[in-house]
């Protein structure tokens, strides 16, 4: 099986905090790869790590069977991303935005503006394409990050919550698209709360606990173990323990 | 109220003693460049608040003994009032021009989203201008010279300059509460915020000249001969009549009205500048509500012409290289502090050149600079690099979460640097094209080898300061806000002060040069040929010099991201 992500011991450690501790995660080449955790779990530091943000204290990678230390600039031609804090530039106009990532990958001219007006139309972006991103709402911002990340036609794309703060007709089309990327192709390393959408669109899932990976196999598999009919929701409950801890009764919340 | 207000006070004065310490401590992603960086960055603040205490010391002492001269009927202690009535009025002209950046209830949403009646946030913020450093400073001189007055005994007079100091206070925390108020209202919005700054620091740099007026017509009493005594007197004869309203002047007239035995008038005194506080108190009531309710927008026009995606790309530079620059100059360009940096040099030469023709006797080589233009058109490049140090000191960290970007995008460092240092010179020509054109029409003498040396020169020096530029930037970054024009902008201490000496020191070859060869050996084309000699130098070492900055820049990474996004 070719893996578009592969980690062995990856760790990386913020003074004496591990917050990625040993990961080994194997993310197959085609695949809608969802990576689950509770908060401050871990997700968002490995997938920095993984897109060069951040520098691993230790273990080793390989995406798209490249090393990204040894070669960060040969990943990065194939890569997308939709980090954390989006990662945009306020003073930029939207168009600007996507002009500047096509120089930067080096896209023709024509190529370029086809695609720009595909992906703003697409978007719903179109009207406010001239305006800076600083006057963007937080939802019009995600939706220019994740244009940003489809530009160059990447064959790996790396989502960080990209549904949080988007509204369901844009959520609809974006999940139409994502899993049109991914029958063509290509591979998603998606991160989320809203475990309905991982549900619905992924096809492996990874666990992240405390900074290690406590479970990563295809969802078929993951359901087959902890029982047939079970959502993502429950599988995850499930593997992170937390269906094993007593709810609280907060007596002094009673009326 | 009272007990409530009493703990809403004592929760945010912890409040912010948290922050304070929680600020000093900083987050725990630090590697050991950063806590240097951090505690660096500390020098400044500390500094000021020496100063700042120092201040408030030499104030209470001479609080003390112009209370007790005034007390023992010293004319001259009792003329010298003057004085402090002029700086207070100085001061209180500070806090409408220069609003403190201090936190504001009305700034932080959950503090309107706790249970805490509006009114007691109005008071909350009132009582928290008072320990701000503008009014904090006077306190210790308004009370000892109460005491100095009390010690003297005149306990008549010491009440009526309590009364007075409570009543200016009084006011002072309204004024200071109303521009707070004012300023945060205007900050709500975007677009208003970066034209009301871009204005407020045109008019203050045109604002300029007003001193040195000033300083003439006093100069000129100077000169006459007259002693201190009545130098002071001559000058409080000459105040126009409404000034005698001022609180200022209400507060000093009512401790010499009672000096003098004239109760009533004291009191009379000490009733107005009640109500005029109580008045202003009222104001700041009125726009801290308006503050309240106005809701925080920064959504521009929005424009449904059809998208134009232009790939403009700059001559000679690889596609990663142009598109670096130009994504550098346009986030430069479409920033307030940049728009200054853009307006104020070529405004700061023409200020010059008034000055040098109108008043060429109060400008060091005044008659000089108004005849000579490349000197003038010097002083702007040199204006502009200064005016740029926002920008070349801090090249990383301004672009905020941006940062990430460019650490995503298939560039290397060396791109990215080169990139950065085209994309500066880029912005950076826009004033030095602008002073060049004022300094011509303004004083068109000298060579046309002569205004071309100094260009030339400019550009060395740009090219030597580049590399140190990068270095700076990535080792000291800040999250610098580049819509303020305060210190909310401003890049690292050091970062500043290394830019500031650059400037400075790099400059002086290619002046001197000018100086010796083509000014007092009148030798225009040999100075010509060495300061282009000089460039060249300047080319040969930084590009090195770049190449090497740009490892500076991949070893430190992941810190810019993390101080870029102010973690």
């Amino acid at each position: 099986m070719e893996l578009a992500v592969e980690t062995h011991e990856l760790r990386k450690h913020f003074g004496p905090l591990a917050a990625v501790d040993g990961v080994a995660l194997a993310v197959p080449s085609g695949s809608f790869y969802g990576f689950l955790g509770p908060n401050g779990a871990g997700k968002s530091t490995t997938i920095k790590c993984l897109t060069g943000l951040l520098r691993p204290s230790g273990g080793t990678m390989r995406i798209l069977g490249i090393d990204p230390i040894a070669d960060p600039i040969a990943v990065k031609r194939q890569v997308g991303v939709v980090p954390e804090d989006l990662a945009l530039f306020d003073r930029l106009t939207g168009a600007e935005t996507l002009t500047f990532v096509g120089q930067v990958y080096g896209l023709d001219k024509t190529a370029m503006r086809a695609r720009s007006i595909e992906l703003l139309e697409l978007m719903d972006l179109a009207p406010a394409a001239r305006d800076l991103v600083a006057d963007y709402s937080h939802g019009m911002r995600k939706k220019l990050a994740l244009a940003v990340a489809l530009l160059p036609a990447p064959r790996l794309l790396f989502l960080d919550e990209p549904f949080e703060g988007i509204d369901a007709i844009a959520s609809r089309q974006i999940k139409d698209l994502l899993a049109a990327f991914v029958k063509n192709g290509g591979t998603i390393f998606l991160t989320s709360h809203i475990l309905e959408i991982v549900d619905r669109l992924c096809d492996h899932l990874g666990v992240i606990h405390k900074g290690k990976l406590v479970a990563q196999a295809p969802l078929a598999e993951l359901r087959a173990g902890v029982g047939v009919g079970k959502t993502v929701e429950e599988i995850f409950l499930d593997v992170v323990g937390a269906e094993k801890q007593v709810a609280p009764t907060f007596e002094w919340l009673r009326r | 109220m009272a007990p409530t207000l009493i703990r809403f006070l004592r929760a945010f004065a912890w409040l912010r003693w948290r922050l304070v310490v929680n600020a000093l401590r900083g987050g725990r992603r630090r590697d050991a460049m950063e806590s240097f960086s951090r505690i660096s960055a500390l020098g400044i603040p500390l500094l000021l608040a020496c100063l700042i205490g120092g201040i408030a010391v030499v104030l209470g002492a001479l609080g003390y003994f112009g209370g007790a001269e005034m007390g023992s009927g010293s004319v001259r202690a009792i003329r010298v009032m003057a004085v402090p009535r002029v700086l207070l009025f100085l001061l209180m002209l500070c806090m409408v021009v220069i609003p403190t950046r201090r936190m504001s209830v009305a700034g932080h949403a959950r503090f309107l989203l706790l249970p805490i009646p509006r009114r007691a946030l109005h008071l909350l913020e009132l009582l928290t201008s008072i320990a701000g450093p503008w009014i904090a400073v006077l306190l210790p001189g308004f009370a000892l010279i109460a005491t100095g007055l009390l010690v003297s005994s005149r306990a008549g007079v010491a009440v009526v300059a309590f009364a007075a100091a409570l009543a200016l206070v009084a006011f002072l925390a309204s004024l200071n509460t109303a521009v707070a108020s004012l300023t945060n209202w205007i900050l709500r919005n975007r677009r208003r915020s970066e034209i009301t700054a871009l204005l407020g620091v045109l008019l203050f740099t045109l604002a300029a000249v007003a001193p040195n007026l000033a300083s003439k017509a006093f100069g000129k009493r100077l000169r006459v001969g007259v002693d201190s005594g009545q130098l002071v007197e001559g000058f409080d004869r000459d105040l126009p009549e409404w000034s005698r309203a001022l609180p200022s002047e209400l507060y000093g007239r009512s401790i010499e009205h009672a000096v003098e035995g004239r109760d009533m008038t004291a009191w009379f005194s000490v009733a107005l500048l009640a109500l005029e506080a109580l008045a202003l108190y009222s104001l700041s009531s009125l726009l801290h509500t308006k503050l309240l309710e106005s809701s925080e927008s920064s959504r521009g026009r929005s424009s449904s012409v059809p998208i134009r995606t232009s790939a403009f790309r700059i001559p000679g530079l690889t596609n990663a290289v142009s598109a670096i620059a130009i994504v550098q100059a346009r986030t430069s360009l479409r920033s307030v502090r940049g728009r200054i940096a853009i307006m104020l040099p070529a405004a700061v030469v023409a200020v010059l050149a008034l000055a040098a023709r109108y008043a060429p006797n109060e400008l060091p080589a005044g008659g000089y600079l108004s005849a000579h233009g490349p000197l003038l058109l010097g002083c702007g490049i040199m204006f502009s690099l200064f005016a740029f140090l926002a920008f070349t000191m801090n090249q990383f960290a301004t672009d905020r979460a941006g940062v990430a970007r460019w650490m995503l995008a298939p560039v290397s460092e060396i791109e990215l640097v080169h990139g950065k240092a085209v994309g500066c010179a880029l912005v950076l020509s826009i004033p030095v094209l602008l002073s060049f054109i004022v300094a011509l029409s303004m004083s068109p003498g000298g060579t046309w080898i002569a205004w071309i040396s100094v260009l030339v020169g400019g550009v060395a020096t740009y090219l030597l300061m580049s590399p140190v530029a990068v270095l700076m930037s990535a080792l000291f970054p800040v999250a610098a806000d580049l819509s303020k024009t305060g210190n909310g902008g401003n890049p690292h201490g050091l970062a500043m002060f290394t830019g500031m000496a650059l400037v400075g020191t790099l400059s002086s070859i290619p002046t001197a040069i000018l100086v010796i060869v083509d000014h007092r050996m009148q030798r225009p084309v040999l100075a010509l040929a060495l300061v282009v000699a000089w460039a060249a130098i300047a080319f040969v070492v930084a590009l090195p010099a770049l190449k090497m900055a740009a490892g500076a820049v991949a070893s430190r990474r992941e810190s810019l991201v993390l101080a870029a996004r102010e973690r």
